[in-house]
């Protein structure tokens, strides 16, 4: 049953009551977030003059050109991110699978045989042709080729080099030996503000939360996290129920490959 | 933020030039020269990027990156352990300093060549200062600092770093190892008592407070643990909106009894009638959960006194994290609630 279409939250009676709280003293933290607000404000304002303005929707034709130009050709401004292309390579293709779009038989094949000069002889993928291999780009590349999830992608993944625990779910080789220590490390790692940081100590990081709770989701551990502390509301992302982090992980992580010609509609079990 | 060989190219006018505008040099007549048209390169094959006939994600690299790129994949391949390539590494990290490929061959060959470490310091200071969100920077200056075993300069670096954006990660990162690394806890907390003295919305001077306490008295200590809370609470006067300050005070107090703490109660009500905010309230209802937990008289007044802030908390002071408090008001009345009053757990959102 479909539900009603809502307002807008940034239309509703009470909205402006979630602006920032200055308190009268200004800092350069203050001073941030209103510059914010004021040109998410910007965009508020345009709506509320125009209410025949249909709602933000997502403009899927403009993203899948945009995307599927990127997955061939970038500018010159992505000369930083030369070591990175494995990266690129997965966020295009994962934003591509959001979108609903295949990627042609072809591209994919080409992206396999890329990837695959990204691979290092002793294992592991580089951030590009040449480069040494890292752990990082291993990521991307794996994912990347689980996405395309022909056999010729599965084909150019070296099995024995991997010790990421995401990789190693995706491939099926977790053994106990392997992530000994890795639970206990990530649960070092987090802190008295209840997020999870790079290191033990460091201040609770989004991106790191994230990571954390997704590896301890994959080995299974997620119990050994203090979840509640985790989940307390020191930002709007966690407002939902500790299962469904867990749950968004593992969907993340072991969803099939959604069923499109030219590539396979189930992760394999390798 | 070229390396110094970089000037004896400059004058030569032979083969392909171009005109260098980032040096700043053209206003005294001197073109970069590519590598390709060095004489003294002249021995070396360049190695291009092997991307394969097709490729993937193909980034337009300018002419210039190109060149360094071939010569550097040349260097790499035969092992050379030189001053040209330890030059022409500077050259390839000024073009894309992520490259994590060639800061490593660059520590190689500065271990290789025996180069001075201190000049070594001076020249990952400048680079860091230009780009300071970068990993391979940070972790090259950590190995020179180990290898030099002199963390000397560290503090006022990063203070400097930090004075530019308070909330460097990598800083703090950096400033974490070296203070554990070499017991440079002194001067500390001074230095974060500064740092939210100019904005006490710094989270991660908040979090390094939590770090230099933690790891040296400890909160075990009553004193140290009243001394923190008052801090806290005075902070919390001056800015009754500020979320850091308040996460601290739960951080510190959440091992050791929240409903329990000798006036902590009154102080938080008393508080409510003239600085209040969603944040306050949810730390009452944190409070309210430990009485519930730990205290065992009055848990009917208690836990009602919960779940009507759980509801003020959705329903208006907190409205965004409505699911959250909707399912915190779920979990208490399941957990302390009568039986005859238990509900199912929260409908799926």
């Amino acid at each position: 049953m479909e539900e009603p279409i809502s307002v807008l939250r940034c239309l509703g009676e009470y909205h402006s009551a979630e602006l920032f709280n200055e308190d009268n003293v200004k800092t350069v933290t203050s001073i941030e977030q209103k510059k914010v607000e004021d040109s998410v404000q910007d965009v508020f304002n345009a709506y509320k003059k125009n209410h025949r303005l249909s709602p933000p929707s997502l403009q899927r034709e403009q993203h899948y050109i945009y995307l599927k130009r990127g997955l061939r050709h970038l500018s010159d401004a992505y000369e930083c991110l030369d070591a990175s292309r494995p990266w690129l390579c997965y966020w295009i293709l994962h934003s591509l699978e959001l979108l609903d779009e295949s990627v042609p038989s072809s591209v994919a094949s080409d992206v396999c045989k890329f990837l695959a000069r990204c691979q290092s002889p002793s294992g592991g993928f580089a951030g590009g042709p040449g480069q040494h291999p890292h752990l990082a780009p291993t990521y991307a590349a794996v994912n990347a080729l689980c996405i395309i999830g022909t056999e010729e992608a599965y084909n150019v993944i070296d099995r024995s080099a991997y010790c990421a625990a995401s990789v190693a779910s995706l491939t099926n080789i977790i053994t106990a030996p392997l992530f000994e220590g890795t639970p206990s490390w990530i649960t070092r790692c987090q802190n008295w503000e209840g997020g999870i940081g790079g290191v033990p100590g460091l201040e609770a990081h989004g991106g790191y939360t994230f990571c954390g709770m997704a590896a301890m989701v994959i080995l299974q551990k997620e119990h050994m996290l203090d979840l509640k502390s985790l989940l307390a509301p020191t930002h709007p992302v966690y407002n939902i129920c500790p299962d469904k982090v867990a749950q968004a992980v593992q969907h993340f992580h072991q969803m099939a490959v959604p069923g499109k010609s030219g590539s396979s509609s189930q992760t394999p079990n390798l | 933020m070229s390396a110094a060989g970089d000037e004896e190219h400059l004058n030569q006018e032979e083969g392909n030039v171009e005109p260098e505008t980032e040096y700043g040099i053209e206003d005294i007549g001197m073109r970069y020269v590519f590598y390709r048209d060095r004489k003294e390169w002249a021995d070396v094959d360049p190695v291009p990027q092997d991307d394969g006939p097709n490729p993937i994600v193909k980034i337009a690299y300018s002419d210039k990156f190109m060149d360094v790129f071939d010569y550097f994949r040349a260097v790499l391949r035969r092992d050379e352990r030189s001053e040209r390539a330890f030059q022409l590494t500077a050259d390839a990290i000024e073009l894309n300093a992520a490259n994590y490929t060639v800061w490593h061959y660059r520590r190689v060959l500065v271990q290789s060549l025996q180069k001075d470490l201190r000049e070594e310091m001076k020249y990952i200071t400048a680079i860091i200062e230009d780009q300071p969100k970068n990993y391979q920077v940070w972790h090259h200056r950590r190995m020179i600092v180990e290898w030099l075993k002199d963390p000397s300069q560290e503090l006022e670096f990063i203070a400097d770093i930090l004075s530019q954006d308070a909330k460097n990660y990598h800083a703090w990162q950096h400033r974490q190892w070296v203070i554990q690394e070499y017991k440079l806890w002194d001067g500390e907390l001074e230095y974060i008592d500064q740092l939210l003295d100019e904005d006490v919305r710094n989270n991660s001077a908040w979090n390094q407070r939590h770090f230099v306490i933690f790891n040296t008295t400890g909160y075990n200590d009553t004193a140290v643990l009243e001394r923190e809370v008052q801090y806290s609470l005075k902070l919390i006067k001056k800015a009754p909106h500020n979320e850091s300050a308040w996460n601290y005070l739960k951080g510190i107090l959440q091992d050791h009894c929240l409903s329990t703490y000798p006036n902590l109660m009154e102080q938080i009500l008393e508080l409510q009638q003239t600085h209040s905010s969603p944040y306050l309230i949810a730390f009452l209802v944190d409070m309210y959960e430990d009485m519930l937990e730990n205290v065992h008289n009055n848990q009917e007044e208690t836990l009602n006194n919960a779940l009507e802030l759980c509801d003020l908390l959705a329903e208006e002071k907190d409205n965004i994290r409505q699911e959250y408090w909707k399912y915190i008001r779920g979990c208490l009345k399941n957990k302390y609630g009568t039986s005859e009053e238990s509900e199912s757990p929260s409908e799926e959102h």
